[in-house]
C-alpha cells in the first residue's frame, strides 16, 4: 500500500481507534444484552410467582367478597325471617308487602322478595308480584322450608313476564335466597324467598378487582361448579372451561395457561373454600378464577429488559465514545510514530524523538525503542551510505566499464559503460542482455560463459570479445566477469576494457614486426653481401699486402743489393759524396722496407679471428721490459709493475699492445734523468683500465690527436727513430676489443696511456677516437714503433 | 762432390743476381742451376718438358725456392716436389721476402727444410745466402748420393 493510499483512504480495520472503540461497544452490547436477558429470566420467573400470587389473592378475594355479600343478603333473609317469628306479625299480609317493599327500597337487586306460607302460597310480595301464586314445586322453596338456602343461578320463569325489561334486554337471570321462619316452638309458619339479580353478582364481581388490576388487564370469571361461566367476560359466557377448571384444580398453583382464545393468560383458580360452613356457599360450589394476559403479567419484565436494553445501549455508546476517545489519546502517539516511520520512509526528515509521548508508558516505552532502532537504524544508514559512496565513487570513476547483470538483464552501469556504448543516460542500456550488447559472432562463447558462470558459479578466464555500441558500431574490449550473489539469485558483474588502442597497437605492432622482420631479411642479406664483399675486400687486402711483401720489398733489396755491389766493385772510383750517396740510397731503401713492414704489421694485428684468452698482464710486462732492457744494455730504466694484472682477450693482440706501449715508453723516456715506466690499472667508469707511465720528453697534447694515426709522428727521426704505426696499432687492438684507450702528456713531463678492452657502458658512449687531455706545455713527442 | 748442384728459383733477375753474386763469394765450386718460374721448377726436378734431357741426372743436392713465382707458386712446386718418389727427399729451402705466419705455416707443412726471410740489408742477404749455401751444399748430410 502507497503512502497515498493509506492516507486518503480510512478503513476502519486499520484503525486501532475504531477498534478499540468498535470491540467495546459490541463487547458492551453483547455484556447488556445478555445482563438484560438473564435478568429478565430471573426477573420474569419471579414476577410470574408474585403476579400468580396477586392473582391468586384476587380471586380468593373476588370469592370471598362474593361469598360475603351472599351471606349478607341471607342474613338480611334471615333477619326478616327473624322479625316475622313474633307471633302475628304474619297476619297482615298488607303489612308485609309494605314492610317488604320497605327492606327493598333502593336495592335494585332484588329483583322479587317474597313471603310465602308453608304452604307455598304467596303472601305477600315486594310490587305484589306473584302474591297468591303457588309456589310449592320450586327448588328455593323446598330448600328454604328446611333452611337458609342459596341457590344458584337460573332463567327468570314466572317472573320473566312480570319484570320490566332489562336494561341489556337479556333474559333476567336469577340468583335464589330463601329462609324458613318458625315460630316460637320452632314450627315452619313461613318461608321468605328472593330472586337477586345476577347483574348485581356481576357488578359486584367488576367492582371487586381493583382498578389497577383491571388496568393490569386481569379479570375475573365464575364458573359453576361444572366449568361453564356464569360470570365474566361476555365473550366468555355459557362458554365450558370445564378443561381448564379440571387443571387447574389438579394444580391449584397459579400459572400461565393456554385458553380458548388461543391466548396465554396466567391463571388463578380460587375454589370455594373448604374451610368454611357457610352451606348455602359450599352448596352453590362456583369457582372464581382470575386470569391476566401472560404478557401483560410480564409486562414489567419486559419493560425491565426494554430498560436495561436502553439503559445498555446507552452506556455502551458512551463506553463507544470513550474508548473513541482514549484509544485515540492511545493511538495519537502511536499515530504519530506510524506518520514519523512513513515520512523516514519516504525520506524526509523527521525523527522518532519528535514525537512527544510525554509518558513512560509502553507507548513511551515503543518511542524510545524506535528512536533506538532509528539512530541504529541511522547509524547502519550512514555507515552503509559512506560504504555506497565509496563503491559508487570507485565503480563511476573506472576507467573500465562496469556493469551488473541480474537475471540475465543489465541493471546497473557506470559512467564509462555509457562512455562506451555511446548512451548518455542507463535508461538506454538498462534491461538489455548480453546478447543485445555483444556482437553476434560472440554469442556463443558468451552463452557458454554465462552457464558457467550463473548456473555453476564457476569463474571464466579473461577474454577478448566486441561489445555493440548504441550506434551499431563494434569496439575491441577485454571482458572479465564474476559471480555474486544478491537477493538469493546469483548476478554477474562483468568488466569491460577498451582495448582498441590496444588492438590497433597490436596491429601496428604485427605490420611493423613484419616490416622489421623484412628489414632483418634485408639486412640480413645485406650483411650477408657486406660480409662476401668484406671477405672479398679482405681477401684483397691480404693479397695486397702479400703483395706488398714480396713485391715491394724486392726492387728495394735490388736498391740497397746493387748500391752494396757498385761500392764493392768500384768504390774505389767513387769520391766521398758518391759514397754518401750510395749511403743514402741504402738508407732509404731500408727505411722504405721498414715502412712497408709496419704497414704489414698494422694490417696483421687485427686481422683473423678473436680469440679470447686470459691474459696475466703483469708478466708479460716483466718479460717485454726484460727483453727491452738486455736490448738495452746500456739503459738505466727502471720499471715498476702491479702484480696479478691479467685481461681478458686475444693474447697475440694483448701482448702486441702492450709491448708497443711499453716500448713508446722506454723510447721516450730513455734519456730522461732515471727514467722509469709504471704499469698499473685503475678503476674508472666502471670498467678496469691498464696505464702505463713515463717520465719521457711527453708531447704536445694540442696534437694528440694526431698520435693515434698510422705513419704521425711527433718527433723527427733524428730525434726518435721509428715508423709512427704502434700506437695505431694498439688504438685498432683496443677498438678490436670494444675497449677504449687514452692519451696524456705534456712536453718534458712524460706520458701517460692507459687502456681498457671493457666496453663502454651505455651512458659513456664509447668515443669513437682516443681522448688526449693536456699535461703541459708543448713539445713533440713521437710515436714510433716500438722497440 | 761438383755433381752437387744448388738449384735457385727465383723470377726476380735482380735478386737472382745479387743472390749468385753472395754465392760466388763462398767459392764454393758446386754448380747453381736457375730456373725463373714454378713450371720451370718443378720440369727441371722431375726432368721433363724442356729439362727432359736432364734425365739420369742426380737430384740437386738443395733447392733454394722462392714463394712468389710466376705460373706455379712456390708452394706448388714443393708440393710437386714433395708428391713424387724421386724428389721427395730433396732438401728444399724457401727463400722469400714474405714474413707471413701462413707462408711460413704452409711451407712447413709442404715439406720444406728450411725457411729464410730475404733481408732487405744487401750485406745481411749476401751473408745469408752465403751461409744457406755453405751450409747445405758443405755442411748438410743429402738424404741421399
Amino acid at each position: 500500500m502507497t503512502r497515498a493510499e493509506a492516507s486518503t483512504v480510512w478503513d476502519p480495520r486499520r484503525s486501532l481507534r475504531a477498534k478499540v472503540a468498535l470491540g467495546l461497544a459490541a463487547l458492551g452490547l453483547i455484556f447488556t444484552v445478555l445482563m438484560a436477558a438473564l435478568a429478565q429470566r430471573v426477573y420474569q420467573e419471579e414476577l410470574s410467582q408474585s403476579a400468580g400470587r396477586a392473582l391468586a389473592y384476587s380471586a380468593q378475594q373476588v370469592a370471598g367478597n362474593l361469598q360475603l355479600r351472599l351471606a349478607e343478603r341471607l342474613v338480611e333473609l334471615q333477619q326478616i325471617a327473624a322479625r316475622l317469628s313474633e307471633p302475628g306479625a304474619l297476619d297482615d299480609h298488607s303489612a308485609l308487602r309494605r314492610g317488604l317493599e320497605q327492606v327493598s327500597t333502593g336495592r335494585s337487586d332484588y329483583v322479587w322478595l317474597g313471603i310465602t306460607g308453608a304452604d307455598g302460597q304467596v303472601w305477600a310480595a315486594k310490587n305484589g308480584m306473584l302474591e297468591g301464586r303457588d309456589v310449592r314445586q320450586r327448588a328455593w322453596f323446598a330448600a328454604g322450608r328446611v333452611g337458609p338456602f342459596v341457590g344458584d343461578v337460573h332463567e327468570a320463569l314466572l317472573l320473566q313476564p312480570l319484570l320490566p325489561p332489562s336494561p341489556d334486554g337479556e333474559p333476567y337471570r336469577l340468583i335464589d335466597l330463601a329462609t324458613p321462619v318458625t315460630d316460637a316452638r320452632g314450627q315452619l309458619v313461613a318461608v321468605v324467598g328472593a330472586h337477586l339479580d345476577w347483574r348485581w353478582v356481576e357488578a359486584l364481581q367488576a367492582h371487586l378487582l381493583s382498578d389497577m388490576a383491571a388496568d393490569h388487564g386481569m379479570e375475573s370469571l365464575i364458573l359453576t361448579r361444572a366449568g361453564r361461566v356464569l360470570g365474566g367476560p361476555a365473550s366468555l359466557r355459557n362458554q365450558d372451561l370445564s378443561a381448564l377448571l379440571a387443571a387447574a384444580r389438579d394444580n391449584t398453583a397459579p400459572k400461565a395457561q393456554r385458553w380458548p382464545d388461543g391466548h396465554d393468560y396466567l391463571t388463578a383458580l380460587s375454589v370455594a373454600p373448604t374451610d368454611t360452613n357457610d352451606r348455602a356457599w359450599t352448596d352453590l360450589g362456583w369457582h372464581i378464577v382470575v386470569r391476566q394476559p401472560l404478557d401483560k403479567a410480564l409486562t414489567t419484565g419486559t419493560e425491565l429488559r426494554r430498560n436495561l436494553l436502553l439503559g445498555g445501549v446507552a452506556m455502551v455508546l458512551l463506553l463507544a465514545l470513550s474508548s473513541w476517545r482514549l484509544a485515540g489519546r492511545l493511538a495519537r502517539p502511536l499515530v504519530r510514530l506510524a506518520e514519523v516511520a512513513r515520512g523516514l520512509q519516504s525520506g524526509d526528515a523527521v525523527h522518532f524523538s519528535d514525537v512527544r509521548t510525554g509518558a513512560h508508558d509502553e507507548v513511551g516505552a515503543l518511542a524510545q525503542s524506535l528512536v533506538r532502532l532509528d539512530d541504529l537504524r541511522r547509524d547502519e544508514m550512514l555507515q552503509r551510505q559512506q560504504i555506497a559512496v565509496r563503491y559508487k565513487t570507485l565503480i563511476d570513476h573506472s576507467p573500465d566499464a562496469i556493469y551488473i547483470n541480474e537475471g540475465g538483464r543489465l541493471t546497473l552501469i557506470n559512467q564509462a559503460g555509457l562512455t562506451l556504448f555511446g548512451a548518455t543516460h542507463p535508461d538506454q542500456l538498462l534491461g538489455k542482455t548480453p546478447y543485445d550488447l555483444f556482437a553476434p559472432p560472440d554469442h556463443a562463447v558468451i552463452k557458454a560463459r554465462v552457464h558457467q558462470l550463473v548456473d555453476l558459479g564457476n569463474p571464466v578466464p579473461l577474454i577478448d570479445q566486441r561489445i555493440v555500441r548504441l550506434d551499431g558500431r563494434w569496439v575491441d574490449v577485454e571482458v572479465s566477469a564474476a559471480p555474486f550473489e544478491t537477493g538469493g539469485r546469483r548476478a554477474l558483474v562483468v568488466l569491460l576494457r577498451d582495448i582498441t588502442e590496444r588492438k590497433q597497437a597490436q596491429q601496428l605492432l604485427a605490420q611493423r614486426e613484419e616490416a622489421l622482420r623484412q628489414l632483418n631479411a634485408e639486412l640480413e642479406q645485406r650483411v650477408q653481401a657486406r660480409t662476401t664483399q668484406l671477405s672479398t675486400a679482405n681477401q684483397e687486402l691480404d693479397s695486397f699486402a702479400y703483395a706488398v711483401s714480396h713485391d715491394l720489398r724486392a726492387p728495394l733489396r735490388a736498391i740497397n743489393g746493387f748500391a752494396v755491389a757498385l761500392e764493392e766493385d768500384s768504390g774505389h772510383l767513387l769520391d766521398d759524396a758518391a759514397h754518401e750517396h750510395l749511403r743514402q740510397i741504402r738508407w732509404a731503401s731500408q727505411r722504405m722496407a721498414d715502412l712497408i713492414d709496419g704497414l704489414l704489421s698494422l694490417s696483421r694485428t687485427v686481422r683473423g679471428p678473436l680469440r679470447h684468452d686470459q691474459v696475466d698482464v703483469s708478466r708479460l710486462a716483466q718479460d717485454i721490459l726484460t727483453e727491452l732492457a738486455q736490448g738495452d744494455p746500456t739503459a738505466t730504466t727502471r720499471w715498476q709493475i702491479e702484480p696479478g694484472l691479467t685481461l681478458a682477450g686475444d693474447a697475440r693482440m694483448i701482448s702486441s699492445a702492450v709491448g708497443n706501449l711499453l716500448g713508446n715508453a722506454w723510447k721516450y723516456s730513455r734519456q730522461a734523468d732515471a727514467p722509469t715506466i709504471h704499469l698499473r690499472s685503475e678503476l674508472r667508469d666502471g670498467r678496469r683500465w691498464v696505464c702505463i707511465d713515463d717520465n719521457g720528453v711527453g708531447f704536445d697534447p694540442a696534437h694528440g690527436q694526431r698520435l693515434f694515426k698510422p705513419f704521425q709522428r711527433l718527433h723527427r727521426q733524428d730525434e726518435f727513430t721509428g715508423l709512427g704505426i704502434g700506437l695505431a696499432t694498439v688504438l685498432r687492438i683496443v677498438q678490436r676489443h670494444g675497449g677504449d684507450i687514452t692519451a696524456d702528456g705534456q712536453p718534458g713531463r712524460g706520458a701517460r696511456f692507459c687502456f681498457t678492452l671493457d666496453p663502454a657502458p651505455p651512458q659513456h658512449a664509447a668515443a669513437p677516437t682516443p681522448v688526449t687531455s693536456q699535461k703541459d706545455a708543448e713539445h713533440e713527442q713521437p710515436h714510433p714503433l716500438a722497440g | 762432390m761438383n755433381s752437387r748442384t744448388l738449384l735457385l728459383v727465383e723470377d726476380n733477375a735482380q735478386d737472382e743476381a745479387l743472390m749468385l753474386r753472395s754465392l760466388r763469394r763462398t767459392h764454393l765450386a758446386n754448380p747453381i742451376d736457375v730456373v725463373r718460374d714454378g713450371q720451370q721448377a718443378v720440369d727441371y726436378l722431375l726432368q721433363q718438358g724442356e729439362f727432359a734431357h736432364l734425365a739420369g741426372k742426380p737430384n740437386p743436392t738443395v733447392v733454394l725456392l722462392d714463394i712468389g713465382l710466376p705460373k706455379l707458386s712456390g708452394l706448388e712446386v714443393l708440393e710437386a716436389i714433395r708428391s713424387h718418389e724421386r724428389t721427395k727427399r730433396v732438401p728444399v729451402v724457401i727463400l722469400t721476402s714474405s714474413d707471413e705466419d701462413r707462408d711460413r705455416l704452409r711451407s712447413y707443412e709442404g715439406g720444406a727444410n728450411s725457411f729464410v726471410r730475404k733481408p732487405l740489408d744487401f750485406g745481411e742477404f749476401a751473408q745469408t745466402v752465403a751461409s744457406l749455401g755453405i751450409y747445405w751444399l758443405a755442411t748438410n748430410m743429402p738424404p741421399e748420393d
